[in-house]
């Protein structure tokens, strides 16, 4: 029994090229045509179809604007495909940290963060109470806890973020890009936090443009290109086609 | 299940609420004793009136079997345009005589919050039972982004939720004074500083003489702000935390609901220290009819969410929505009774006035503690038909545009 099942995905977006509703365009546009704005229709991702089991790792990889993100965000139903179903398993609590520390409040406190943070994402007064020492142990803000975020770093905020993410227990955890900030040591406890979340039988989807990264947590790659699924199987063989595709785009 | 009504059903439905609204504008507009000698003339009117506003609704494509996407503006202007038709037929058929022509202008507001009413609560329990069907299929695996599009999914997230409304509440609170000296006083002396000036100018510059006027305007100046600044925070509800709404899923709802919820909070504690100051310092003594508050209070609350709604999912695509506000409800606020009492008005203006937005609980807040009487029936009658209205389209309007709002924030 799969836990997140795609079948036949695509989404498609607006892209207004002259991104304006404005009165003023749109009395220009009927003057002059070539002033007129254009909607582009923008397929993020084309008949993507996928199977993912419980305890599986799986790497996406694929050059920018090809619709990793879009994945992930049709996964955590965020956005509604154009066309497909997205199935995920009913009781299956998915944790998304797509951007790290979004919803932070600059000028609330980190304690007063996590709080606002852990009930976005629908966690109840006294689940928040049970968790919060674990989350400040694991961020080591213990001394920056009562200031207000906007005097965090960008570091600091990210590992808040994840701290909070790493806590909330997910059975099903969506990870973009999000080593690009942290030091070494943090990036380090990250992927120990997600090896000991694949030990429990967790799920973990994975985007990153880092191959060391891919390597240490993943043993199944999928690789979109320009929304179409080109490649999904072995960890190895999907970064070495990718890189393949990348090497052969550049040659051109 | 079909997305829209069928026309035979449409027409029955418009043609039942034309005829109840027709009797209704005259009730609104006549008081008791007077109607009996207008209806008469109502009922040899009402099939003009009822056939010209259904003949407007099909020549505005209402019925149309595809109906677009701007079906329910489609709908307000057929209404609208019917109601002035048949009025025109009426005066140069038998003329204004034992008609009013006030009653149009009820007649046209009442059935189009019937008319899109009835239409959005059949859309949304269609969305109800489709959501039901595809939930049957499945067992194991779920579809959550159909999952949460219904009235009742959002309820019940808004539940599973409710400490994500309570913190964003708190939130709001807390910054808004955050740095502050006299911090929470600011609540207090903002309005108090509002009665103060209209105080002066109407009492002292304009001579106004009126009998307790600063407990009379408090009970009318404390509820319009609660509206008036829910609208205006609701317009940034969604457009502001574009980067939340985009990363994590949550009811979205809830960011529209949480600033109505938010100004609520506000009005609840300024009211709490006016109100008894008010009541021992004009010396009123308690009476029964002000136990009807909470009622009038929960209708009012109901209206502004569902105002809430329209106006944050409006905002994603026209930012224009923020600037007309601002003017709208500068307009609104002379011409509802905050400063003057619905009785001062002329009686051809007074239902025009008693009919803007805010004006059925502002009444019915001056009956309960000012004149300590039990509001009229029309007061509820507006009041109700307000608040179902409102929230009903917000709801409809929200859900219909939500995947929309997500590809624009």
């Amino acid at each position: 029994m799969p836990v997140i099942e795609a079948q036949s995905v695509s989404k498609q977006f607006q892209l207004r090229h002259n991104a304006s509703v404005e009165l003023k365009v749109r009395f220009l546009g009927f003057l002059h045509p070539q002033k007129r704005q254009s909607i582009e229709l923008f397929w993020a991702l084309k008949n993507v179809s996928l199977r993912i089991d419980p305890g599986e790792a799986l790497g996406l990889v694929g050059r920018n604007g090809s619709g990793k993100s879009t994945l992930l965000k049709l996964i955590a139903a965020i956005h509604r495909p154009t066309s497909g179903r997205v199935l995920v398993a009913r009781d299956a609590r998915i944790g998304s940290m797509i951007e790290l520390g979004v919803g932070f409040q600059p000028e609330l406190t980190g304690r007063e963060n996590v709080f606002l943070s852990a009930a976005i994402h629908g966690l109840t007064r006294d689940q928040i109470e049970t968790i919060y020492p674990a989350v400040v142990a694991y961020s080591g803000l213990e001394h920056f806890i009562d200031v207000p975020i906007k005097n965090y770093s960008s570091g600091m905020n990210m590992r808040l973020g994840f701290a909070i993410a790493a806590n909330l227990d997910p059975d099903i955890l969506l990870l973009d890009e999000i080593f690009a900030v942290g030091d070494a040591d943090f990036q380090q406890r990250c992927m120990e936090t997600l090896n000991q979340f694949l030990a429990n039988g967790k799920t973990i989807i994975f985007v990153s443009h880092s191959p060391s990264a891919i390597r240490s947590i993943c043993r199944r790659v999928c690789v979109l290109d320009r929304g179409e699924l080109t490649f999904d199987g072995d960890m190895e063989e999907g970064l070495a086609f990718y890189h393949h595709t990348i090497a052969s785009k550049a040659d051109r | 299940m079909p997305r829209r009504p069928s026309w035979p059903l449409s027409v029955f439905v418009d043609g039942c609420l034309a005829a109840v609204t027709y009797f209704a504008a005259y009730w609104l507009r006549f008081p008791a004793d007077r109607l009996g000698t207008f209806l008469p003339k109502v009922w040899t009117t009402m099939p003009w009136v009822v056939a010209g506003q259904l003949g407007a609704l099909a020549a505005t494509r209402a019925y149309a079997r595809w109906p677009r996407i701007d079906w329910l503006a489609r709908v307000i202007s057929g209404v609208v345009a019917g109601t002035a038709v048949s009025s025109i037929v009426i005066a140069a058929t038998v003329g204004f005589e034992g008609v009013s022509r006030v009653a149009f202008v009820a007649d046209a507001v009442l059935l189009s919050i019937a008319a899109v009413g009835w239409r959005g609560a059949w859309v949304l329990r269609a969305r109800a039972r489709a959501r039901a069907a595809v939930r049957a299929a499945s067992d194991e695996l779920v579809d959550r982004a159909e999952e949460m599009a219904t009235v009742g999914a959002v309820a019940t997230g808004l539940y599973a939720y409710r400490e994500l409304l309570r913190s964003l509440v708190v939130k709001d609170l807390k910054l808004k004074y955050r740095g502050s000296v006299f911090g929470f006083l600011w609540s207090l002396a903002n309005p108090l500083l509002m009665i103060v000036v209209y105080t002066i100018a109407f009492s002292f510059i304009l001579r106004v003489r009126s009998e307790r006027f600063v407990y009379f305007l408090m009970l009318g100046q404390l509820p319009w702000t609660f509206f008036a600044s829910s609208a205006a925070m609701s317009t940034g509800a969604l457009v502001d935390n574009a980067g939340l709404l985009r990363s994590v899923l949550f009811p979205r709802a809830i960011l529209p609901i949480g600033t109505a919820l938010f100004n609520l909070a506000q009005f609840l504690l300024t009211f709490a220290v006016f109100l008894p100051a008010m009541l021992l310092w004009y010396r009123v003594p308690p009476s029964i009819p002000m136990a009807l508050f909470p009622v009038f209070l929960a209708l009012q609350v109901v209206f502004t969410i569902g105002i809430a709604l329209i106006l944050a999912t409006t905002t994603v695509f026209f930012r224009d929505v923020r600037h007309l506000l601002e003017i709208v409800l500068a307009a609104l606020f002379w011409m509802t009774p905050i400063l003057y009492d619905v009785e001062q008005v002329p009686e051809r203006l007074r239902l025009v006035i008693s009919l803007t937005p805010m004006s059925p609980f502002i009444t019915a807040y001056h009956k309960l503690f000012f004149y300590r009487e039990w509001p009229a029936g029309t007061v509820w009658l507006v009041a109700v038909a307000y608040a179902l209205g409102a929230f009903i389209v917000g709801a409809m309007v929200f859900l219909a545009y939500e995947d929309r709002i997500m590809e624009q924030v």
